[in-house]
């Protein structure tokens, strides 16, 4: 063959597979965000306490919750000696409607199961994300990290197609070029109109940043666009406020300001504004937002410059321009955040652990725990963070959060009740 | 499963070339090579000796796997790539990172990661950038370019970005690393010449 | 002492200690006036304050607690239209706080 034929069948061999990957390779436009159903109007006000965890000899953190149909519940979050330890389990457990409690917690996810599933060793696990799409497939997101520290981490998903009986094994997505590295998971999933779903997600490697995933209705990764650069934020909360715009509040990580971050997208999650201070401040946590049927906000987190110790809820309209407080689930009783004595502290846990539901039988060695997790020499202090915020079809207001360490609480409520909270117009 | 024969190769790859000095003939290498295949399927706590080493330096690109593929076969008498094909490859894998890296850690607000999911614009010029790379006879780039492409195209990788196929870490260091060996090679000879020229 | 005085000496006492107790007022009841909740806020850092709890009291007051500049711990009402400092708990009084 002459050299000429030779390279024309090169040429030609090279052409096919780069058509071939072309055909394969359609731009995936962004669809519209789907819309809200609408809450039920007349409901009389309501609100309930309740401890979606049970086991009271582990760690837990860093909760999620969706509605499943019906008005079930399921919460999912991790839980082991310690956060990063290596016993660390995706935990979960179901609120049945009917009877109005939650089930004793069963494990979604280990180390091992992770680690055969993903092809790779795994170190540790952390921040579940539960979450139920249009299409009533239930997802898992969760993080895992094989090297290092959470800035190692990558995001790993499960699916349930019959609402959390049964699940898929874990598949891990490929979200970064650097040894796939460093991106996390923490805030509620957002679904579009075609049934993709839109994952808040976070880098913290060289630098912290947020993200917007944007994953099939399969799960398969479809793009990645960058929320801001830089140091400072992480741990997006994103809201859809209309079919195109949608807002997202960042967890703020700087020395400069102490402030919620916020950013916009107006074109369905493809490009973010870059991200302002707003009014409230944060001590580097995550908060958690939802938005209400009359395109405000709902938003819980620690209003503080320092400390977890108050968790507050929030109300703010589209532009996040007012602020107003509709009261603290739950806050230390020193108004500074300072540590209580010792001697007051077991009147004081207990009574916030029985309004929350907790079961008399187990007060005592909750009490023995809490104090072991939450005393010093100096006093004992009071943690309530890591929320996080799902409004179900019914349209109630489902709040789960970290509780001193030793649960994961669930409020639910509604609108109504919310109105009342307002402390004026 | 298709997910991991790729770090099984690579593994396998990699190890035949650390060890391949200590053989003698071409039927060594081929019992060798055999071994390291086998060697990657140990199991150790739970997932095997090859998935150990990928947690450590994650998954190799498909382009890397080439070039080391290339590597393995010139030890079976397949001629090496030519300097000049070499020089050519590197260049390309080295501009490729230099575009990717920097941005993707989060040093500017775009991010060319993201071109990788909807990598039209990519094939386009990666397209034409092959089609030079054969017309040049740079059969080394060409083929790792081509073979990325259709590994993509078929989604064998865990990845459904086009950049994980081209490009990794280590082909990055070490493209970057070489071309500026040459670089300064070449600067010296010049150096060198011209100091001659004058004397 | 006759029980006549005793009922009067008592009802002056009580008359005398219901400043001390009671909740400090704003006269304020028109809500409608009062400075947003947000800009008050924003007014407190701006000025430094770190707040670490914020309420509307049922005198009608916007009362903080927190830390000045200088990390001295803060009790202070604000009347709620103008954000004028009403009254400050003074902090050596402050191990604990008037109204938690």
């Amino acid at each position: 063959m002459t050299s000429t034929l030779k390279t024309c069948a090169l040429l030609l061999g090279a052409a096919t597979v780069f058509a071939c990957a072309w055909f394969g390779a359609a731009p995936h436009a962004l669809a519209p965000f789907a819309s809200q159903l609408p809450a039920p109007a007349d409901a009389p006000p309501a609100m309930a306490a309740h401890f979606a965890s049970s086991d009271l000899e582990d760690f837990v953190h860093s909760a999620s919750i969706t509605g499943l149909p019906g008005g079930d519940l399921m919460a999912a979050w991790f839980a082991g000696t310690r956060e990063g330890a290596a016993d660390v389990q995706i935990r979960a457990a179901r609120f049945d409607a009917s009877s109005g409690q939650w089930s004793a917690e069963r494990v979604l996810a280990g180390r091992e199961s992770t680690q055969r599933a993903v092809g790779k060793h795994i170190r540790k696990l952390g921040n579940p994300v539960i979450s139920l799409a249009p299409d009533n497939r239930l997802w898992l997101f969760y993080v895992s990290v094989s090297l290092g520290g959470w800035a190692g981490s990558a995001v790993n998903a499960m699916v349930s197609d019959d609402l959390g009986d049964t699940w898929s094994a874990p598949r891990q997505l490929v979200t970064s070029p650097f040894l796939n590295i460093s991106t996390l998971v923490r805030a509620a999933p957002v679904f579009h109109a075609d049934g993709s779903i839109g994952l808040p997600v976070y880098h913290e490697f060289l630098g912290k940043f947020p993200e917007y995933l944007h994953l099939s209705a399969a799960g398969e990764v479809l793009g990645k666009y960058r929320i801001g650069k830089g140091r400072d934020s992480l741990q997006p909360t994103v809201v859809a406020l209309d079919e195109r715009r949608a807002v997202a509040l960042l967890r703020y990580a700087g020395e400069e300001h102490h402030r919620v971050l916020a950013s916009y997208s107006e074109d369905a999650g493809r490009s973010w504004s870059y991200p302002q201070p707003v009014e409230p401040s944060n001590p580097n946590s995550s908060l958690a937002a939802v938005g209400r049927p009359d395109g405000s906000l709902l938003v819980a987190m620690n209003d503080l410059e320092d400390g977890r110790f108050r968790l507050t809820l929030y109300a703010t309209d589209a532009n996040l321009g007012n602020w107003r407080t509709l009261g603290e689930p739950d806050e230390t009783p020193n108004p500074w955040g300072e540590p209580i004595p010792r001697d007051e502290f077991p009147a004081v846990v207990s009574e916030k652990y029985r309004a929350s539901g907790g079961k008399p039988e187990q007060q005592a060695r909750f009490l023995e725990q809490v104090t072991a997790r939450m005393c010093s020499a100096e006093g004992c202090t009071f943690d309530y963070e890591y929320p996080y915020f799902t409004r179900d079809r019914e349209g109630t207001y489902h709040l789960v959060y970290s509780w001193n360490d030793m649960f994961i609480k669930h409020l639910a409520f509604n609108e109504a009740w919310l109105s009342e909270r307002r402390p004026h117009d | 499963m298709t997910d991991f024969w790729l770090p099984h190769l690579a593994f396998a790859l990699l190890v035949f070339l650390i060890l391949t000095r200590l053989t003698r003939n071409t039927t060594q290498r081929g019992i060798l090579l055999a071994g390291c295949l086998l060697l990657s399927l140990l199991p150790v706590q739970g997932i095997s000796l090859a998935l150990q080493l990928r947690t450590y330096i994650g998954d190799l690109s498909v382009a890397s796997l080439v070039l080391i593929g290339w590597a393995t076969l010139s030890r079976f008498g397949i001629p090496p790539a030519g300097a000049h094909d070499r020089l050519a490859s590197l260049a390309l894998f080295a501009g490729l990172a230099v575009l990717l890296y920097p941005a993707a850690l989060g040093l500017s607000y775009a991010d060319p990661y993201q071109l990788g999911f909807e990598p039209r614009p990519m094939l386009l010029v990666l397209g034409l950038l092959c089609a030079v790379l054969i017309v040049q006879r740079s059969w080394l780039g060409a083929l790792a370019l081509v073979l990325a492409t259709l590994a993509f195209a078929l989604r064998l990788g865990a990845s459904e970005n086009y950049w994980d196929y081209l490009i990794d870490p280590y082909l990055a260091l070490y493209s970057l690393g070489a071309l500026l060996l040459a670089g300064g090679r070449w600067l010296l000879i010049r150096l060198s010449t011209r100091t001659r020229k004058l004397a | 002492m006759p029980r006549l005085a005793r009922a009067v000496l008592g009802s002056l006492l009580m008359l005398c200690a219901t400043p001390l107790l009671a909740d400090t007022e704003c006269a304020r009841p028109d809500r409608s006036a009062w400075m947003p909740e947000s800009q008050f806020r924003e007014q407190m850092k701006r000025q430094g304050v770190q707040i670490t709890k914020f309420r509307i009291t049922p005198g009608n007051c916007y009362e903080i607690y927190g830390f000045d500049r200088d990390g001295r711990k803060l009790e202070i009402y604000y009347d709620p239209v103008d954000a004028r400092p009403v009254e400050e708990v003074a902090s050596s009084h402050l191990a604990s706080p008037k109204h938690p």
